[in-house]
């Protein structure tokens, strides 16, 4: 039965996502194009929606929690949801080899930056430029972990922003979250610190998505058939994703992670080349 | 996790102690348009796979923009039509206002209460793009 099979395919890209932080659309649309054979575009406008879900559930708690930063995620939002209507527009414009490859270029490229994972700061940045400072990106939070409350200021505004566009370009043009990505600007171009990047990051995925969205919508590229069981199923999948995740050894999920990454970024690139 | 609200008139501070607020308000739009949603798109898949005795939902969205979509999907509200799909449709709907609705309160917050003229420029910049490609674009 096709329905369940795409809800059970999304529970494990939702699950997977959550468990590695990267988000459940990055292991969906080549799941739900290589093993069910669905249309890429179509796969991409189903992605996209539940991106939505997924990304509103978490950044609910982490706003609550005081450690996005409100200021900062809409001052980036401005970049990145104009980035996401053109990567809609180009992916709905191009021909699927196309989407292909560059999807594949991409999980290649994760599975690269994942190799060598950058340590994320320690100390928080206390310096600022008078754009970020005037753009007033600072803020604090409250530290569970070490039960301090940290000040922190982000800096290099103008150069963050041009590079949000980029990273909402992915997302619109993919119909993942794109966090990743996002994360590593914000943390080590903005530098801001580690909580603050993934709970800002995860924030301002939302409406990015949102606005890739509404050119799939327009496009009638959302098929309820493929869009209700994946949305459903990714927001069950990265529910649980996060309880799991407590059990399991990081470098474990993160060696599996990469080996799924490299293999379904070969196919994809093979399949943009044609030879699959 | 109480906070006192003290507000911090100095404006160099810059952050008045009700952001704490606006951070409460976000993050319940936020739970309750899923929550929403997931229940709107569950108990109509249920309601379809009862209706049609399967679980493919082999229907297709009209290719128009939010706009239209709502006001179909209320027109057979309101008509008597409402049928399974529309359920499914509004669980859809109910996602794609949540951010969007979010978006609005950060806009009335950054006006209307912080006072802070930048934010809300930045705010209605977002809620604008967002209004033109949900509900202006053809």
């Amino acid at each position: 039965m096709t329905t369940i099979l795409i809800f059970v395919i999304s529970i494990a890209a939702g699950m997977l996502g959550a468990m590695t932080g990267q988000g459940g659309g990055v292991l969906l649309v080549p799941f739900l194009t290589l093993i069910m054979r669905v249309d890429v575009k179509t796969a991409i406008a189903a992605s996209i929606v539940s991106v939505i879900a997924t990304s509103s559930g978490s950044a609910s708690a982490y706003v609550r929690d005081r450690l996005s930063n409100v200021k900062i995620g809409m001052y980036l939002e401005m970049f990145t949801i104009i980035g996401a209507l053109v990567g809609a527009a180009i992916t709905l414009r191009s021909g699927g080899h196309f989407i292909y490859m560059i999807f594949g270029l991409v999980l290649l490229a994760s599975f690269v930056a994942l190799w060598f994972k950058p340590d994320m700061g320690e100390t928080a940045n206390l310096k600022q430029d008078r754009l970020s400072a005037f753009l007033e990106l600072h803020g604090e939070y409250y530290d569970q972990a070490t039960g301090k409350t940290v000040a922190y200021k982000g800096t290099r505004a103008a150069f963050g922003g041009t590079l949000m566009f980029g990273a909402g370009l992915i997302a619109g043009m993919l119909g993942i979250g794109a966090g990743a990505l996002k994360v590593l600007i914000h943390d080590l171009v903005m530098e801001l610190p580690p909580k603050v990047s993934t709970t800002t990051s995860n924030f301002i995925i939302g409406v990015t998505a949102l606005a890739g969205t509404s050119a799939y919508l327009a496009a009638g590229l959302i098929k309820p058939s493929i869009a209700v069981p994946v949305i459903v199923g990714v927001t069950i999948g990265s529910r649980f994703g996060t309880r799991v995740l407590v059990r399991l050894t990081n470098a474990a999920v993160r060696k599996f992670f990469m080996v799924v990454l490299f293999i379904l970024g070969s196919e994809m690139v093979l399949r943009g080349l044609g030879v699959l | 996790m109480s906070s006192n609200v003290v507000r911090d008139d100095d404006p160099k501070g810059g952050e008045t102690r009700l952001d704490f607020d606006m951070e409460i308000v976000i993050s319940y739009v936020l739970i309750t348009g899923v929550v929403i949603s997931l229940i709107l798109l569950v108990a109509g898949t249920a309601a379809y796979a009862i209706a049609h005795h399967s679980l493919a939902l082999a229907y297709s969205l009209p290719q128009v923009n939010l706009y239209a979509f709502i006001s179909l999907t209320f027109v057979h509200l309101f008509t008597g039509v409402f049928t399974a799909k529309d359920v499914i449709n509004l669980g859809i709907i109910a996602l794609m206002l949540t951010p969007y609705v979010r978006v609005l309160f950060s806009a009335i917050y950054f006006g209307a209460i912080e006072h802070n003229m930048k934010y809300t420029l930045f705010t209605t910049f977002v809620l604008t793009v967002l209004t033109y490609s949900l509900f202006l674009r053809l």
